[in-house]
């Protein structure tokens, strides 16, 4: 269980990091992709992981070869952390990152790790809020605090999640 | 019970046309020709496109039947396409025979289930976390409340051990079970003792369409506001609008109806319209009906393909149907590619038209569709699935398949007699 929830605190910071380079406005995004610098964890985890971007809607003006780049990054990323990091579309992977990126006035960057054994979401991030960002920023040992809140928050938050599926309706139709 | 099997499907066999009219005609032919060399598969391929040409042809129908009796696992499949048969053919010469063959069917899935919840009884026996017994619990408490069994399903609860948490889905099933038998006020207590918002929302929904169905709309009406998810919200409602509005009860509907969040869920918001449109032509206002109509076809349009839609679109070209009496059904049908889309609509066009005879025809081919969408329940093949999975998972998937095959039991023996 503590290993599961150190995989998962660690795959949250990572997101939370690419979400910093997300909430930047469009003129400031190269600028602050760049200035993002990828987390080193000194514990690899025994797992591995796989990426997928899903639809990125009003790209405003942003080239795909820029979201395929961040794609990239990300994955790089995560190869500091995983032993593994598994070819988007390919199976093998324990965890699945599905990241998705729109604009709705503002960015809006959104993750959801995936327990591929189950399917089920285990953790989302949807606009992580300002000061985990802040903090996410200028000090990733310290964000580790807050996103353990968070964490535990949306633990609090979720029903507990049964075992079994969802059986089907007995539709009368 | 094996040869006397075999000599029955030899019989049956014998009774398949060798030529047969209309475009199937090909597809019947290839579909016997595989059924004589034993290849089930390949024979229900061309038995099922036989049908989605032929819709009405009775051989079909008997094929079909025989072709999922034959599989192993699809006995509930092979009643129901048996049963479609008999509707169609009720005089045909071998129907003593294929009532029998119902019968031995309907004995033989009920022993197949009582198998199923034993080899998941022994999986249970060698677990030995407490939350992994609830979970495989949880699993044969539905299937007993599948098959109407609540006392069993309650006794199996009162295995669950201390730090097992709640058997949620299990407690559900127990709720909907306890609906299904007019225990509304027990199926509310029941499903109020689930934690989890998605299967309390799940066994509120199944409460609600029953009091519906039983013509309670009142008490359906406030069980839907005890509905906190809304994808469940979406099915009960229209589920409860389309039962009202077969009642008769247009104005009813239409302010349920309007509850809809049709952005959200705009299949169940055309599912509802529909059947308020037909509803309003078949009660003699061609203008509310044309008025619902339009705005079902509106939401139709904007829904994303899957079954939600399917049904849908069936319910929503049964309302054009209805209103524009000149249109042509093999148009409509050309609309609906999906199989269980086409029965439901040729079920419920036959119904708004009071063509019963017909309406029970593709019922039970609705029925078989509907059960279709289920997996085997054939030991040997859940065997092999569950070897490479832990015993916990086993256990589940054992369990869930007697479930799985106690609905499919309970839906046949409810379709009619």
């Amino acid at each position: 269980m503590t290993r599961r929830l150190s995989r998962l605190v660690a795959l949250i910071l990572l997101l939370a990091g690419w979400s910093v380079a997300g909430l930047a406005s469009p003129a400031d995004y190269e600028w602050s992709w760049a200035s993002y610098t990828p987390s080193a964890p000194a514990k690899v985890i025994q797992a591995a992981v796989s990426i997928e971007m899903l639809e990125v809607t009003d790209r405003r003006g942003l080239s795909n070869d820029f979201f395929l780049a961040m794609q990239q990054h990300v994955a790089a990323d995560l190869s500091n952390l995983f032993t593994r990091v598994v070819p988007a579309g390919q199976k093998g992977a324990d965890y699945l990152i599905r990241m998705s990126f729109t604009w709705d006035g503002e960015a809006q960057p959104r993750a959801e790790i995936i327990d591929t054994a189950s399917g089920k979401a285990v953790a989302t991030l949807a606009r992580p809020s300002p000061r985990l960002l802040r903090a996410v920023a200028l000090n990733l040992r310290d964000a580790m605090a807050l996103l353990k809140s968070d964490i535990a928050l949306t633990i609090e938050r979720s029903p507990p999640a049964p075992a079994e599926p969802r059986p089907p309706h007995r539709d009368p139709l | 019970m094996l040869r006397s099997c075999l000599r029955l499907l030899v019989v049956l066999l014998a009774c398949l046309p060798v030529t047969a009219q209309a475009d199937g005609s090909a597809d019947m032919e290839r579909g016997v020709a595989m059924a004589r060399q034993g290849q089930w598969p390949l024979a229900l391929r061309y038995f099922r496109s036989a049908h989605a040409e032929m819709p009405n042809d009775a051989a079909a129908m008997l094929n079909l039947g025989l072709v999922h009796d034959r599989m192993g696992g699809h006995e509930a499949e092979a009643m129901a396409w048996f049963r479609a048969y008999l509707a169609a053919a009720p005089g045909a010469a071998n129907s003593a025979k294929v009532k029998v063959r119902i019968a031995e069917l309907d004995t033989a899935l009920d022993v197949r289930i009582q198998h199923l919840l034993e080899v998941a009884r022994r999986i249970l026996g060698e677990l030995n976390a407490p939350r992994d017994k609830a979970a495989v619990l949880s699993a044969m408490m539905r299937a007993h409340a599948e098959a109407g069994d609540i006392p069993a399903a309650q006794s199996l609860e009162r295995m669950v051990p201390p730090g097992g948490g709640k058997p949620e889905w299990g407690i559900a099933a127990m709720a909907a079970a306890q609906a299904r038998r007019g225990n509304f006020p027990g199926a509310r207590a029941e499903a109020e003792r689930a934690e989890a918002e998605a299967v309390r929302s799940w066994a509120m929904a199944e409460i609600a369409v029953s009091q519906a169905q039983r013509d309670d709309f009142t008490g359906a009406a406030a069980t839907l506001d005890a509905i906190s998810t809304r994808d469940e919200a979406s099915y009960a409602r229209s589920r409860v609008v389309v039962l009202m509005a077969r009642r008769g009860m247009v104005g009813g509907a239409l302010a349920l109806a309007d509850k809809l969040d049709g952005d959200a869920d705009a299949a169940a918001k055309a599912l509802a319209l529909a059947a308020i449109s037909t509803a309003a032509v078949r009660g003699g206002d061609a203008g509310k009906g044309a008025e619902a109509l339009a705005e079902a076809e509106r939401h139709l349009a904007r829904a994303p393909a899957d079954p939600a839609r399917s049904l849908a679109q069936a319910m929503t070209i049964v309302a054009r149907c209805v209103s524009f009496p000149d249109t042509s059904e093999a148009a409509a049908l050309a609309e609906l590619a999906e199989p269980s889309g086409r029965a439901r609509f040729l079920r419920d066009l036959a119904a708004a038209r009071g063509d019963a005879g017909q309406a029970a025809v593709f019922r039970w081919v609705a029925v078989a569709h509907d059960i279709g969408g289920g997996e085997s329940s054939d030991i040997s093949r859940l065997m092999e699935v569950v070897k490479t999975e832990t015993p916990a998972k086993s256990g589940i998937t054992v369990a869930a398949a007697a479930a799985t095959a106690a609905q499919a039991l309970a839906k046949v023996r409810e379709a009619g007699p």
